[in-house]
């Protein structure tokens, strides 16, 4: 399973790339080629680290800890007395 | 990203298919656990109070013709500051397009068993993808379509489990006070109001007549918050609020009740159909706001070329962000609920303020 998703992973970034970048050179849409890149490196990075059970950190985890200050007040809500 | 217009029934189907979203079938069960059988009236309190914060919303939106949320944000608070909000807003929307198929995942983990996570979630982030790569046109009209697809299923689902009403279940009213009803309102705002604020990114800049939002933005919440409140009180009519507390989705719990002339049973799967749909129309909405946001931001010619990356990551994240229903539960009451009030009312309020705040001044010592 874990190489057939690599597969997977590899074929669409390369497609995207093969597809994509051209196009952007030709546009001389610069900044948009450095962002794309960026981005399909990092859902690449990410998609590898998730195949190999590499924890990856959870957003909500930190967004939890950014509200724990207020979270006496949504305890409270959520109580129905 | 070049300009399109949508016009203003548009505005109204997207608008009410994508403030329902997830709520109709979720939002029930936290509502019912704490005001019990006066859960219904919770949901009119949020609608009351819900139609001032989109007319906060239209009134934002009606004062800045022809800007995003972004540029809204960077012209009223300043370049600085207004940056750092509208990077929070990309990264609130991005998250809500992560969460969303998660919720699709959880749902059909409980049919189908054996299924991989990611086999569901990748059908509805490619739609979101290939609903962005279109653009906002694109969706608004498929809203069109949709809202009489959705609106049928669910008038022929309510219909046919009436007969199994039980009045006695909505007895007493108000046992606990006002109380539990208010803070009961507060659990469907924070999925049917706040998240709306999303609509900023559309509404003045996709809008020719940005002054004849007003009308279609408060329709569509008027139907969504029909919807919502009407499932919430049949839930309550039929299953009573014991079970619709202690049930994950209890909407889809009701219509499993439906026993007509043993003719039509198990039809619980319709309301699943509809709830796709407005996950669906709500996701592509979130995922459009955080990509067209993101675009701006980084002031690209042609945004559409970071939508496949951007996918890509949604997709990935969207099986880590809960690792399991119990972390889902706490985070929707200690992570959620701070959050989209923050983003949907504390900092468009900020937004109203320093607006009025900027206009006195100007009115008093002249320019």
């Amino acid at each position: 399973m874990t190489a057939v998703s690599l597969i997977a992973l590899a074929a669409f970034g390369s497609v995207l790339c093969i597809i994509e970048i051209p196009k952007m050179l030709k546009a001389g849409l610069r900044k948009e080629l450095i962002v794309f890149l960026l981005l399909l490196a990092a859902g690449t990075a990410l998609a590898v680290m998730k195949l190999f059970s590499i924890g990856i950190p959870n957003p909500t985890d930190f967004l939890v800890w950014v509200y724990s200050p207020v979270s006496g007040i949504m305890k409270w809500l959520s109580k129905s007395q | 990203m070049e300009k399109k217009y949508i016009s203003g029934h548009q505005l109204f189907t997207l608008f009410a298919l994508s403030s329902l979203g997830g709520s109709v079938i979720v939002a029930s069960s936290p509502m019912a656990a704490v005001a019990k059988q006066d859960a219904w009236l919770g949901a009119l309190v949020s609608a009351a109070y819900g139609m001032c914060v989109i007319l906060m919303f239209y009134f934002i939106g009606s004062r800045h013709p022809g800007l995003t949320l972004i540029g809204i944000l960077r012209q009223v608070l300043g370049k600085w500051l207004g940056t750092l909000f509208a990077v929070c807003y990309v990264l609130f929307f991005l998250l809500l397009s992560t969460n969303l198929p998660w919720y699709i995942m959880d749902f059909m983990g409980h049919v189908m068993h054996e299924t991989p996570q990611y086999a569901i979630s990748l059908p509805l982030v490619l739609g979101f993808a290939i609903a962005v790569l279109y653009g906002i046109e694109v969706i608004a009209r498929a809203s069109e379509i949709l809202i009489k697809f959705v609106t049928f299923i669910f008038l022929a689902s309510i219909l046919m489990v009436l007969p199994n009403i039980k009045p006695d279940n909505l007895l007493p009213v108000l046992e606990g006070g006002i109380v539990p009803v208010l803070k009961s309102s507060v659990f469907l705002s924070v999925y049917v109001t706040f998240p709306m604020v999303s609509f900023l990114m559309i509404f003045p800049v996709n809008m020719e007549d940005v002054f004849g939002a007003k009308k279609p933005l408060l329709k569509g919440f008027l139907w969504s918050n029909s919807v919502a409140f009407i499932s919430i009180l049949i839930s309550l009519l039929v299953l009573g609020s014991g079970i619709v507390s202690k049930t994950k989705y209890p909407t889809f719990l009701l219509l499993k009740e439906i026993n007509l002339l043993d003719i039509f049973t198990r039809i619980e799967y319709f309301i699943s159909v509809l709830w796709i749909i407005t996950e669906f129309v709500v996701g592509a909405l979130f995922f459009y706001s955080g990509a067209a946001g993101l675009s701006e931001l980084l002031k690209l010619k042609d945004g559409n070329k970071i939508v496949l990356p951007l996918a890509l990551i949604v997709f990935i994240m969207s099986g880590v962000v809960f690792p399991s229903d119990v972390f889902n539960m706490n985070w929707l009451r200690l992570g959620w609920m701070p959050l989209s009030i923050t983003m949907g009312l504390i900092l468009p309020l900020l937004v109203l303020a320093v607006y009025g705040g900027k206009k006195a001044v100007w009115l008093i010592w002249g320019k």
